[in-house]
C-alpha cells in the first residue's frame, strides 16, 4: 500500500531508533520492560523509600545488609556464607553494579516514553493524512474475523490480556527481545522471536477467512 | 540538570520517534499485520527483519551494544512467547503497538491496552506473590 513507508524506509528507521537507543542509553529498548514499570509504580516507589537512608552511605548499606542476613539465616549460616565466598575466585558477577543501580531510569521516563508513542503515533498520522480520523474498531478485515457487538471487544480485552501478560513472562516483546535481542545475537531473545512469529502465523493462518 | 532527570527528555525523544516510526509503517494497521502473518504480504516482514540485519551488522562490525546485559532463559519464554503471539494475531497489537493505534485514532485500541496493563499487573502480582514465583526481568526495564 503507498500509505505506507517501503520495507527499507522501516528497516532503516527502526534500526536507527535501536542503535541510536544503544549508543545514548547503553540500554536495549523494551517497551514491555516500560510497561513493567508502570505496573509496579508503587511498589518502586516503596522501595526508594526505604534506601533512601542508604544512598551514598555504602558502608551503612553493607552494614543493614549483614544484620538483616544474620536475622535471616542466623549467624553461623552468615558466617559459613562469607567463608565459602571468600574461597571462590571473585567475579564480576558476583558483585552489586552500584553505578548503574544509581543510574535506573526513572519510572517517569518510561511513562513519557509511552505516552509519546501515542503523540508520535498521532502527529505521523496528521501529517500522512492531514487531520485525525477517529474509528471504533481496528477495520473492515478485523471486523470480518471478529464479528461485531460485545465479543468484538471481549476478544481485544483478551488479546490484550495475553500480550501484556504474556510479554511480562517471556522478558520482552518485539522491541526487547526482536529487534534489539537478536541483532545482539542473544540465545533467549532469538528463540522468543521465533517463538511469538511462529505463534502469531499460526494463529493468523488459524484465523483467516 | 542531572543524569537521571536527562532520561525524561531522551526517553521522551525517542517514544516520539518510534510511535512516528511505526506509525508510518503499517505495523499497526491490522489487515497490513495479518496479511504479514499469513504471507501474503511481505513488506513489514521485510523491514522488520531488515532492521534486525542492519543493526546485526552495527553489533557484529561496529560493536555497537556489546556493553549492554543479556538476558538468560528461562520456564516462562516459550509459554510467554506463544501467548503474546496469540495476542498479536487477534489484536494486531504488541504492547507498543496499542499505543500507535490509538494515536491513530483507532480507539478500538482502549480495549487492548486495558488488557495489557491488566496482564502486565496480574503477572506482577503473581511475581511477587508468595505462592507463583515466576522470573521477574524484562528488556529495557533497568
Amino acid at each position: 500500500m503507498s500509505e505506507y513507508l517501503s520495507w527499507w524506509w522501516v528497516s532503516l528507521g527502526l534500526s536507527a531508533i535501536t542503535l541510536g537507543h544503544w549508543l545514548i542509553h547503553n540500554r536495549a529498548m523494551g517497551v514491555s520492560g516500560s510497561w513493567a514499570r508502570i505496573v509496579k509504580w508503587h511498589e518502586d516507589s516503596v522501595a526508594d523509600k526505604s534506601a533512601k537512608p542508604f544512598v551514598n552511605r555504602p558502608k551503612l548499606f553493607m552494614d543493614a545488609l549483614m544484620r538483616a542476613s544474620i536475622d535471616e539465616f542466623g549467624k553461623d549460616a552468615v558466617e559459613a556464607a562469607i567463608v565459602m565466598r571468600r574461597n571462590r575466585r571473585m567475579t564480576q558477577r558476583d558483585d552489586v553494579d552500584v553505578e548503574r543501580g544509581a543510574a535506573r531510569v526513572p519510572g517517569g521516563a518510561h511513562l513519557l516514553f509511552l505516552l509519546a508513542m501515542i503523540v508520535g503515533s498521532a502527529l505521523a498520522t496528521i501529517h500522512t493524512r492531514g487531520a485525525m480520523q477517529f474509528t471504533f474498531d481496528l477495520g473492515a478485515l478485523h471486523r470480518a474475523i471478529f464479528g461485531g457487538g460485545i465479543s468484538y471487544y471481549l476478544s481485544l480485552i483478551l488479546g490484550g490480556l495475553m500480550i501484556g501478560f504474556g510479554t511480562q513472562l517471556a522478558g520482552g516483546c518485539t522491541s526487547g527481545h526482536g529487534l534489539n535481542g537478536v541483532p545482539r545475537l542473544v540465545p533467549v531473545s532469538i528463540l522468543a522471536t521465533m517463538v511469538f512469529l511462529g505463534t502469531a502465523v499460526s494463529v493468523s493462518l488459524l484465523i483467516n477467512p | 540538570m542531572n543524569a537521571s532527570s536527562l532520561y525524561y527528555v531522551t526517553y521522551t525523544i525517542f517514544g516520539l520517534l518510534m510511535g512516528g516510526m511505526l506509525s508510518l509503517s503499517g505495523f499497526a494497521d491490522y489487515e497490513q499485520v495479518h496479511r504479514m502473518f499469513i504471507f501474503a504480504d511481505f513488506r513489514l516482514l521485510a523491514g522488520f527483519m531488515g532492521a534486525v540485519m542492519i543493526s546485526m551488522a552495527a553489533y557484529l562490525f561496529l560493536g555497537l551494544g556489546r556493553g549492554i546485559g543479556r538476558k538468560k532463559y528461562d520456564s516462562g519464554t516459550i509459554i510467554g512467547s506463544m501467548l503474546f503471539g496469540t495476542g498479536w494475531a487477534m489484536s494486531g497489537a504488541c504492547p507498543g503497538i496499542a499505543l500507535v493505534q490509538l494515536g491513530q485514532g483507532q480507539l478500538a485500541a482502549l480495549f487492548t491496552l486495558f488488557g495489557v496493563a491488566a496482564g502486565a499487573w496480574v503477572y506482577r502480582q503473581m511475581a511477587t506473590g508468595t505462592t507463583l514465583k515466576l522470573s521477574t526481568t524484562v528488556c529495557g526495564e533497568e
